[in-house]
């Protein structure tokens, strides 16, 4: 076989070329081809702009305003029906004469590119919007706007949500298994009487399908509140799920994007095609996660590197938003980006072979990380004193700021503190004194309701408060020592919750730094204990009168026998105690207890002050001796949960920069201590742990703003096609300037670069451009 | 977040725990029971003093005429008989909470 060698050196391109021609047409969608498009000669278009986000593309036009091209078409000249509009009165305003030549608000424009072949391509499609006239006395100028279709969108904003029969939770494609309601489009809505969002989303693979070509599936609203039974064999449901899965989830990213899409984006045009077609529903719950490092660095292209997490919304209402800026605030703050993006479709060729495209628009969602929807491009710069070749050099002028005043690289979720449920055994906070239990007016009866309007502020509480001297300011009355304990008495003590509290593992704490401080801890009326229903108990006080536990106050060591109190007392709303409420505390009425409960006073009613005034002993009357009193309610601890994304070396910034994001409503812990009277485990129950679902969050907050954007714009002196929004610029070949903004590349930290958030055409005055924006759409320092 | 709203959503999440903390449990008021005497140790020989007595619960068929099933506690407690006359032991009397004692009245 012969073989043989050569040499290839193409010549530099050469320095000048005709310019794109560009033309503005007005688009009637009912033909097709080349019919469809009417050229108007009389308008040029200045500039299109293309940005990310929730913002159209859009168009300048300009109309030539010359009294010399009065030629609209062959015939007489001097025919004024026969010639462009000249004058500005002609054109701007709305009663303005109609002509062929002149564009409306609301007329559908295609600005296309031809080719030297003739071949005519889809550069930008929308609506003339925004007439502009500018008069002086040397000139006259009308301008208008075009808006991309995209603008479609905002006809109408997001109404009623779209809802799922309660008694049929997994039925798909019924009349009931989606009705358009007019309640609130709300996500995950938190519940101040459950502190926590609540789970408004059908359950997994149970979702409605759009009738479209792809058949998209999506997800509908479902009743927060309804149950699920506890015996499913006699559920007439079907299929039921098994008890412990509730049939509500929670709304994630991608379920909720696929809701709004299929449900708020149903603008058509005349040939009934969405104005902006839909994306693959099938990809977007992939596509919306929070990617967990397996180490110190990851790289969002390779899954071996993360562990990849759906992103909970939290209480969000998209009511009355326009789907466009509802996808943003959704979106954008979890490191996502979505584009509108139109090109062309190639249709059947013309009578003279060339082809004419027909105008498309969809919406693209990508990440706005390593991992974005293209392979980084570069732009050209040859090193100073090359040869002047266009083909090596595509930028005219750069400028770039890397903003590390904007990054934040640690993020921390902050959420109500942790409840735990405890059992306490309560202390009065008065002083007895022996003789207030004779019935008489100067003792006893004092302390009837209806005598404390003129009591002083001890008689008040006399017999009454019963209280558990969290904060160690409180006098009470010991009972193993019959005595008062001042506040400032040396044996004045503090309920002791060191068994309760107990610190974070990332708490940086020596083995003497207290878990918890001293303060007031009003208790709940609601526990973390459920009852056979599913419902939570309410608080509960119940007294002894052979507990032989520590003196009160302390938490409830499991001793003694208790009847639970049914009636007359309240929780105190200031700090943990009761107040007894009953007309008067030597009868009160603590309710008969049931057959199968435990019967210690079963006359119904409590000696309260004979009891604790005058005592009798073990061999007295068992009316008259000493009770306890412990109240299960819940209190607050004073940590949030653990849930700290912490900066990574991938982050090139050398110091800490922490924010904290208020999610009190969504995320929560919950633990029933282990002297609950409700626990009977022997050791504390985390009832509810949502740790990871918040770091979760924390992370993608971390990956949105670790790594400092680099804003700035790159010129390039020609019209070209080659870059559009959300692609990466990786470097500027040449010069050889890598424009990565983390670290870590060698440890396999996936190379995060800037985007572009806007490409701009201009095709005004004798040279055509290309503008680029990149990651930001300013230049200057912003400060967090 | 805007301070002004997460203030208004705390006074708000307060706001539920206070209204949450409302008592709902059931209102004091003086107490009948049907009890019967008894006697623990020595059955009392005057009148007026306190006797140890069993609640009874009372069930049957609500008709005229029909009897009634008693069915009696286990465990005692004491009332005070404001009336003339000393129950025999087994006696049923209606028992009141009256300022803190459970009175009932037996006349004979």
């Amino acid at each position: 076989m012969p073989t043989g060698s050569f040499d290839y050196a193409p010549e530099g391109s050469i320095l000048a070329d005709l310019p794109a021609q560009i033309g503005a047409y007005r688009y009637d969608a009912s033909e097709e081809g080349q019919a469809a498009y009417t050229f108007l000669p009389n308008i040029y278009c200045l500039q299109v702009q293309s940005k990310e986000g929730p913002e159209p593309s859009t168009a300048q036009f300009q109309y030539i305003l010359d009294d010399s091209s009065l030629n609209a078409s062959e015939g007489d000249p001097e025919d004024q029906d026969e010639t462009f509009p000249s004058q500005f009165e002609e054109l701007w305003p709305l009663e303005s004469p109609a002509s062929e030549y002149k564009v409306v608000a609301g007329d559908r424009m295609v600005v296309l590119e031809t080719d030297p072949e003739g071949n005519q391509r889809v550069l930008w499609d929308g609506f003339a919007q925004i007439p502009q006239v500018d008069l002086s006395p040397r000139s006259q100028s009308v301008h208008f706007v075009g808006v991309g279709v995209a603008i479609r969108l905002w006809d109408s904003v997001i109404g009623g949500r779209v809802q799922r029969d309660g008694s049929k939770p997994t039925a798909v494609g019924t009349a009931t298994s989606a009705v358009p309601t007019d309640l609130p489009t709300r996500f995950n809505p938190a519940d101040p009487r459950n502190e926590a969002g609540l789970a408004n989303c059908t359950p997994d693979d149970c979702d409605e399908t759009l009738e479209d070509e792809d058949e998209n599936e999506y997800p509908v609203f479902l009743d927060p509140h309804i149950d699920t039974p506890a015996d499913s064999t006699t559920d007439y449901r079907s299929p039921a799920p098994s008890p412990e899965v509730p049939y509500q989830t929670y709304w994630t990213l991608g379920k909720a994007v696929r809701y709004l899409l299929a449900t708020a984006n149903i603008g058509r045009d005349d040939n009934d095609d969405l104005w902006v077609d839909n994306p693959d529903f099938s990809v977007l719950d992939d596509l919306f996660k929070n990617f967990k490092p397996s180490g110190s660095f990851y790289d969002p292209g390779d899954s071996s590197t993360y562990e990849a997490k759906d992103i909970l919304i939290r209480d969000y209402d998209a009511t009355n938003k326009p789907l466009p800026e509802v996808l943003w605030d959704l979106l954008a703050q979890n490191g996502f980006r979505y584009r509108f993006v139109t090109e062309g479709q190639a249709g059947e060729p013309n009578e003279d072979g060339t082809t004419t495209e027909t105008p498309y628009t969809y919406i693209d969602f990508y990440r706005f990380d390593a991992d974005g929807p293209t392979e980084p491009k570069q732009l050209r710069l040859p090193v100073s004193r090359s040869d002047l070749d266009p083909s090596g050099c595509n930028v005219s002028s750069f400028s770039a700021v890397q903003d590390l005043n904007g990054l934040v690289n640690q993020w921390e979720i902050e959420t109500e503190p942790i409840r735990y449920e405890v059992s306490v055994l309560l202390a009065p906070g008065f002083e007895p004194t022996n003789g207030d239990e004779v019935a008489s007016t100067s003792t006893r009866q004092k302390f009837l309701l209806s005598n404390l309007d003129n009591a002083t502020g001890a008689e008040r509480e006399k017999y009454r408060l019963w209280i558990a001297n969290e904060a160690g300011q409180d006098g009470y009355w010991s009972i193993e020592n019959q005595a008062f304990r001042k506040p400032k008495d040396a044996l004045n003590d503090p309920i002791d919750f060191t068994d309760v509290f107990k610190p974070h593992d990332s708490q940086e704490k020596d083995a003497d730094d207290p878990n918890y401080v001293e303060r007031y801890r009003p208790g709940a009326n609601r526990l973390l204990s459920l009852d056979p229903s599913g419902k939570p108990y309410r608080a509960q006080l119940a007294f002894s009168r052979d507990y032989a536990g520590a003196d009160p106050p302390c938490l409830w060591d499991g001793t003694g026998t208790w009847q639970v109190i049914n009636g007359s007392y309240r929780i105190l709303r200031e700090k943990l105690g009761i107040y007894i409420t009953a007309e008067s505390p030597e009868a009160w009425e603590i309710g008969v207890p049931g057959p199968d409960e435990t019967k210690i006073e079963i006359s119904g009613s409590l000696h309260a002050i004979t009891c604790l005034s005058n005592p009798s002993g073990s061999g007295g009357s068992k009316q008259q001796q000493q009770f306890w009193l412990r109240l299960t309610t819940v209190i607050e601890g004073d940590h949030c949960l653990d849930a700290v994304a912490e900066d990574r070396p991938a982050s090139p910034y050398p110091f800490t920069v922490s924010r904290r994001i208020d999610a009190k409503d969504h995320f929560k812990k919950e633990v029933i201590a282990k002297c609950s009277a409700f626990n009977t485990s022997g050791d504390e129950i985390v009832s509810r742990d949502d740790s990871d679902e918040a770091l979760a969050y924390a992370r993608q907050y971390r990956s949105a703003h670790e790594f400092p954007p680099l804003a700035g714009n790159a010129h390039i002196p020609w019209f070209t096609r080659s870059y559009s929004v959300g692609d990466r610029i990786d470097e500027i070949t040449g010069r050889d300037v890598d424009l990565q903004t983390n670290a870590g590349a060698e440890q396999g930290e996936g190379a995060y670069y800037p985007f572009v958030v806007a490409v701009t055409w201009d095709f005004r005055g004798n040279q055509q451009s290309t503008t680029l924006q990149l990651s930001d759409r300013r230049t200057e320092p912003r400060h967090i | 977040m805007h301070d002004d709203i997460r203030i208004l959503r705390d006074r708000d999440q307060a706001a539920q725990r206070d209204i949450d903390r409302l008592s709902d449990s059931a209102p004091g008021g003086s107490r009948s029971l049907l009890c019967k005497t008894t006697t623990v140790s020595s059955y009392p020989t005057a009148a007026q003093a306190f006797y140890a007595v069993f609640n009874v619960e009372a069930d049957g068929d609500e008709s005229e005429g029909s009897s009634a099933t008693l069915t009696a506690g286990t465990d005692a407690f004491y009332a005070w008989n404001c009336g003339s006359a000393i129950p025999p032991s087994g006696t049923c009397v209606i028992v009141h909470s009256v300022a803190g004692k459970m009175v009932f009245e037996f006349n004979g």
